[in-house]
């Protein structure tokens, strides 16, 4: 099949990159690569642990768009579901629980759950605990095997059994999918992007449907709703010990060790910011004794001067853009990753690439990130 | 958690440890693509060194094209396995693995290069260097590797989308349906986007000086074989 007009030359290159003999590898250096990597992060093996084997805190915090989270009403309890297969969603209608404590063999599919001044916790023997945080909203999409949540508004703390399954516990926040596997850590909702923060163990994130990455504390993700990663950080090891010796953190806990603001807050911050204002949201571990690092004006200034120079505008028109721009920067001090979400145009990227490159922080133990709305204008 | 917890770890996959470049002619083939995913769903070794096997060379083929160079192609190849290793308990049989596994694959390539692309570009690229062995090869084919490194600079100035269907189809020779469900668009979308594609690298094609001699070249091959149809007709 060809799409539009035979341009020959094109044509030619064409068949000349089909005939273009792919590099042989070298298989044996790949198995050897490969196969330790397996060992770190499987996911599909078998497990014959069974018992808690540490805390494992799972949080959550999601804005849905208003209108979405509150769709669902509820008339009566659903049918319970038998705890080890996997429930279709009772067409009876669904629950909802506001009550403290709820036993999760209790719970059937698309059962929903709110927290409005106090948490919701739930225990699925042999399973997992979990908890609805204060102002959360959510809603049970998976039970048996696999308890699968879906995350509407607020946070959730989780802790997990490990189990034959390498993935027991699976929150669902839109598009994208946090698989627990053992692990404590916590995912911050900022704006239209998620951020995850692991403090142990290793968690699968990534979209719904599409490949997930792994996320090993001490460090956190970033991700948009539909599970594309734009930035990960490794965080400070200064905890005084190894993972798997931290003393067990509930929910409240590890949300204070992550982000200082409480989980259903947040979206309402992030969305409610006011794009002139830029958002300073460094990072809970980035250097705060002399304020916001020297450089970054520096960067914030470059950035405003690459759109005003590569943003075509005719006439009277006024252009203004909003992103976010994350930064990690390295122990060195350089910059290692730059992220703008919404991204820049490629003429205004290559324009703050050239600029950024050349600068630099001070350096510092175990680097930082800098997160900030910025607003451009043109 | 210890190595030995994963079966994938234990034998056979850690003693018949056979170089996976070569036939493994004491693995049993596994005709079965279901059977095989469900043994795979399992941690059965035997089963996910076959699928490594069976598909790795479609994968680097695809990488190395999505990429333009053999640049970190080891590297996304493990990527792309270490993917299918945690994400084969989410095929759910309703596409062939092979879609599937082209799908996880340009997912992997894209976020490489998305990731790549957030980085401050403070050196050069290490793939626009010559190849190594250039002075031994024959002029002919030192000029069709010039042409190459220009068409895949060309391509990579498409859009990521433009792009992926442009060297599925064209290079790689996907269908137009295969390539909807690989990237999860509608047929009518991906042909859009061939014909957009198509059109804007045909026209960077004709602005590009190292190509400029190939569209002469070329442009006046069409014209003889025009007229030699004529002189043959008359």
């Amino acid at each position: 099949m060809k799409q539009g007009p035979r341009e020959p030359a094109l044509d030619r290159l064409v068949a000349e990159a089909r005939r273009e003999p792919i590099p042989e590898l070298d298989w044996d250096a790949v198995e050897a690569a490969l196969l330790p990597r397996l060992g770190q992060a499987p996911r599909y093996a078998q497990h014959r642990q069974t018992s808690y084997r540490g805390p494992i805190a799972l949080a959550l915090a999601a804005a849905a768009f208003a209108g979405a989270a509150a769709a669902f009403v509820v008339n009566g309890p659903a049918p319970r579901a038998p705890q080890a297969t996997v429930t279709p969603a009772p067409e009876s209608g669904r629950a909802t629980r506001t009550d403290g404590a709820v036993d999760g063999n209790a719970l059937a599919v698309g059962e929903r759950l709110r927290a409005d001044a106090n948490q919701v916790v739930v225990e699925h023997l042999q399973h997992a605990r979990w908890t609805l945080e204060p102002g959360g909203d959510a809603h049970v999409e998976q039970l048996g095997s696999v308890v699968r949540i879906a995350l509407d508004r607020g946070a959730i703390s989780a802790r997990v059994v490990k189990s034959p399954q390498p993935e027991s516990f699976v929150v669902r926040v839109e598009g994208t999918r946090v698989a627990v596997h053992g692990t404590a850590f916590r995912v911050v909702r900022l704006g239209n992007r998620g951020r995850g923060e692991v403090t142990e163990g290793v968690v699968g994130v990534g979209p719904v449907g599409g490949p997930s990455f792994d996320v090993a504390a001490p460090s956190s993700a970033t991700t948009t709703l539909d599970g594309v990663r734009t930035d990960l950080r490794h965080a400070a090891r200064d905890t005084g010990g190894k993972n798997a010796e931290r003393p067990r953190t509930g929910p409240t806990e590890v949300a204070a060790a992550g982000e200082p603001e409480s989980a259903p807050q947040e979206p309402e911050e992030a969305s409610s910011a006011t794009p002139g204002e830029e958002t300073p949201q460094v990072s809970a571990r980035a250097p705060r004794a002399s304020g916001s690092p020297p450089s970054t004006d520096g960067i914030v200034a470059a950035v405003r001067r690459c759109f005003r120079e590569q943003t075509v505008a005719s006439g009277d028109l006024h252009v203004t853009v909003s992103t976010q721009m994350s930064l990690r920067i390295q122990a060195s001090g350089r910059i290692g990753e730059a992220v703008f979400t919404p991204p820049l145009a490629p003429g205004v990227r290559r324009c703050v690439d050239d600029g950024v490159g050349a600068m630099k922080f001070d350096a510092s133990p175990d680097g930082f990130a800098i997160d900030r709305v910025l607003e451009l204008e043109r | 958690m210890s190595a030995a917890t994963w079966p994938l770890l234990d034998p056979p996959w850690a003693k018949s440890r056979a170089p996976l470049g070569r036939p493994a002619g004491k693995i049993s083939g596994v005709s079965d693509v279901s059977s095989l995913v469900t043994r795979c769903r399992e941690g059965d070794a035997v089963a996910f060194r076959e699928l490594f096997q069976t598909h790795r060379h479609d994968i680097a083929r695809i990488i190395y094209r999505m990429m333009g160079s053999s640049a970190d192609i080891e590297d996304l190849v493990q990527e792309v396995f270490l993917q299918v290793h945690r994400s084969i308990g989410d095929f759910r049989g309703d596409a062939r693995l092979s879609t599937w596994l082209y799908r996880l694959t340009v997912n992997v390539v894209l976020m490489h290069r998305r990731a790549a692309r957030s980085r401050p570009h403070l050196v050069g690229e290490a793939a626009a260097a010559p190849p190594k062995d250039q002075r031994i090869l024959p002029d002919e084919q030192v000029a069709r590797r010039r042409r190459m490194l220009t068409f895949y600079r060309i391509i990579d100035k498409l859009s990521e989308k433009k792009r992926t269907v442009f060297i599925l189809h064209e290079i790689d020779g996907l269908s137009p349906l295969e390539i909807a469900k690989v990237v999860e668009a509608p047929v009518l979308t991906v042909r859009t986007r061939l014909f957009y594609a198509r059109r804007e690298l045909a026209a960077m094609i004709r602005e590009e000086p190292d190509l400029a001699s190939l569209v002469v070249e070329e442009g006046p091959t069409v014209d003889v074989v025009a007229s030699t149809v004529r002189e043959e007709s008359t």
